[in-house]
């Protein structure tokens, strides 16, 4: 039950929409593809779903290829950005749809969407329409049209973006559970790094119809790969650095790193959490610098520091102050080597 | 009557505000009542009227047009005026019928043309309202001649013999129908396409289902708003049309319209012109109305 999709190209026109992308997803995993709006995301979930044809390349589910099948004629189903629910018909009918279009006999679809409007809570409203819902509940009856089918692969292109920031938070970890317990593959579609982070197993991060970089999560926020992904996911200082013996030369004086260079010249990252303050000038990576500014941020303290364009993350009681001079560590395991 | 009131932050009676809304309505219904409630009203009197000898009205009232209407002539029971009644429905019903299965692909076509060049097929349906419609008609007369290609296949396939043109006919009828009303089935359901929200029919397509579920489910409610004006602009107009029939329907393709336009004309027969005329209103009103209740419906197919 795992979709592969390789060396899949799209153009549309002049613009290269996909530039040989290879995909590969594992069973029951819940994969992201996150990027900023044109970079090919949708367009690959869309060539994964059959609403879209690649001018090359292969997409095979469960080992079978289906990259010339139709739509209506692969086990995959893709919840929509607008969700696209049918507005003449009543949500029981909109989540039986599909079933009804296979011509399951009629105990069976009754028994099944059923089954699939409690999963997303929402078994009471079967007789409602589409439009007395509200967005959030708009998006759990999309979610158990899409379910009801048993898809080997539920596909998701940007579910959560017409919901509200809170809302969003409790869908998400909803989400995540809701995969969890049915096992399945989900492959959603995203621009929020956030929500990629929270809910996914492995994420692609993808520019301009190609893919950066993927792995795990934790792994893609960590040690990302290049100046992109270090900046696209999460907030990222990126210095400058030449290679030295046992780490690396950099404005602020020679620091360890965590990871091989395989440059002269190049860049470092570290996010602003790995910037950890001292008191006095720490064993390893130390440098003094002053504090230009400091934002106060509730559950933390952003300061900028200068010279040069580091940020740093505080706790609020360490009381850093506009004009302090501190000393910072700059975490030898999250001071990453990019690539280029 | 004269107590003080609120009426949106203005202090006023109620005696003031019915004349100020008599005053802005005045104008709407004067016209009205002029151009529509008058006539009508005048139609349904002479109606009741008697033909004089010389065509004139003469005010003696009766229900003798109306028996007329319903076959009882000077020479015994006749259908003929319900065959003429129940043609103009049947020829209006299978104008509009046509109408609607041309448009679909028609504006499908052009809603899938890149924008700058839909105009210029918008366009090309216009174009035929620029010329009247009487004109319309002889140049279908000369498109249907004998010496044409079209009476020339028909002829070669052995539908009609040689040197005949394709008028008068049934068939001539509705080419004139259909090219007339086309356009007033096209615009409206074109712009309920332009607007169509295609996530409903990859949706469709997502769930499994065939081209006719995808039809129904994604297409049809979305072009009901449409092809509802489509309908009431068509089937009304189509139901009185007299001039097609007439051009290319000949003497024995009488439609109601036809009729209609006889007794005021060569008959001067008003007053019986004047019952066929109410029963076509009536016709129509009854037509409307089953239109607009099934519109009301929310079809859960």
């Amino acid at each position: 039950m795992s979709l592969e999709a390789y060396a899949i190209y799209k153009t549309y026109g002049e613009v290269q929409a996909l530039h040989n992308v290879d995909l590969v997803t594992k069973r029951g995993e819940f994969f992201t593809l996150l990027g900023p709006s044109g970079c090919g995301k949708t367009t690959l979930l869309r060539i994964i779903a059959g609403l879209e044809l690649p001018d090359s390349g292969t997409v095979m589910l469960s080992g079978q290829k289906i990259t010339t099948l139709p739509a209506n004629e692969r086990n995959v189903n893709t919840v929509f950005q607008s969700y696209a629910l049918f507005p003449h018909l009543s949500l029981f009918e909109n989540v039986a749809f599909g079933l009804r279009s296979r011509r399951f006999p009629k105990s069976e679809v009754e028994a099944k969407v059923k089954t699939a409007l409690t999963m997303v809570h929402m078994e009471k409203l079967g007789d409602r329409f589409p439009h007395q819902l509200s967005g959030g509940q708009k998006q759990r009856v999309a979610l158990a049209r899409a379910l009801v089918n048993e898809p080997e692969v539920l596909l998701l292109d940007e579910p959560m973006s017409a919901l509200d920031a809170k809302l969003r938070q409790s869908v998400q970890a909803e989400l995540r559970q809701l995969q969890q317990s049915l096992g399945k593959t989900f492959i959603l579609v995203t621009h929020d790094q956030e929500e990629a982070l929270t809910v996914s197993d492995r994420i692609a991060v993808m520019r301009r119809g190609r893919i950066e970089q993927y792995g795990p999560a934790r792994e893609i926020y960590e040690k990302p790969k290049n100046r992109y992904v270090a900046d696209f996911l999460g907030k990222a200082n990126i210095i400058k650095a030449r290679r030295a013996d046992g780490g690396a030369l950099t404005d602020f004086g020679f620091m360890r790193t965590n990871g091989k260079m395989e440059w002269e010249e190049g860049y470092l990252a570290i996010r602003p959490e790995n910037v950890v303050f001292h008191t006095q000038k720490p064993a390893v990576n130390g440098v003094e610098l002053t504090a230009a500014e400091v934002f106060y941020r509730g559950d933390h303290v952003e300061v900028w520091l200068e010279p040069g364009t580091l940020r740093m993350r505080a706790a609020p009681r360490r009381g850093i102050a506009k004009g302090d001079q501190i000393w910072v560590e700059l975490l030898a395991s999250g001071l990453v080597v990019l690539d280029e | 009557m004269n107590s003080h009131l609120v009426w949106y932050g203005e202090l006023t009676t109620l005696r003031r505000l019915l004349r100020r809304g008599l005053y802005f309505a005045a104008p709407g219904m004067i016209w009205i009542l002029l151009f529509l409630a008058l006539p009508s009203l005048l139609l349904i009197v002479v109606s009741f009227t008697t033909r004089g000898a010389y065509g004139q009205i003469e005010w003696t009232f009766t229900l003798e047009n109306f028996k007329r209407l319903c076959g009882f002539g000077l020479y015994g029971w006749s259908a003929d005026y319900f065959i003429i009644l129940f043609r103009s429905v049947h020829v209006a019903f299978w104008t509009t019928l046509i109408c609607i299965l041309l448009s679909y692909p028609l504006c499908f076509y052009i809603a899938n043309k890149p924008e700058r060049s839909r105009y210029f097929w918008l366009t090309l349906i216009i174009i035929p309202f620029w010329t009247n419609l009487v004109i319309r008609a002889y140049a279908w007369l000369l498109v249907l001649a004998p010496q044409l290609p079209l009476a020339r296949i028909a002829n070669a396939l052995g539908l009609i013999p040689e040197g005949t043109p394709l008028y008068p006919s049934s068939f001539a009828v509705y080419l004139g129908m259909v090219a007339t009303f086309l356009p007033f089935v096209a615009l409206p359901l074109y712009s309920s396409v332009e607007k169509l929200d295609w996530a409903l029919v990859e949706a469709a397509n997502d769930l499994y289902a065939g081209k006719i579920r995808v039809f129904l489910h994604a297409i049809w409610p979305q072009t009901v708003p449409g092809i509802s004006v489509g309908i009431t602009l068509t089937f009304i107009p189509a139901m009185g049309m007299f001039v097609v029939p007439d051009f290319l329907g000949g003497a024995k393709y009488m439609l109601v319209g036809n009729l209609i336009q006889q007794q005021f004309g060569t008959s001067r027969d008003w007053p019986f012109g004047a019952a066929v005329s109410l029963a076509l209103m009536v016709l129509t009103l009854v037509a409307l109305q089953l239109q607009r209740k099934r519109g009301k419906k929310v079809e859960p197919i």
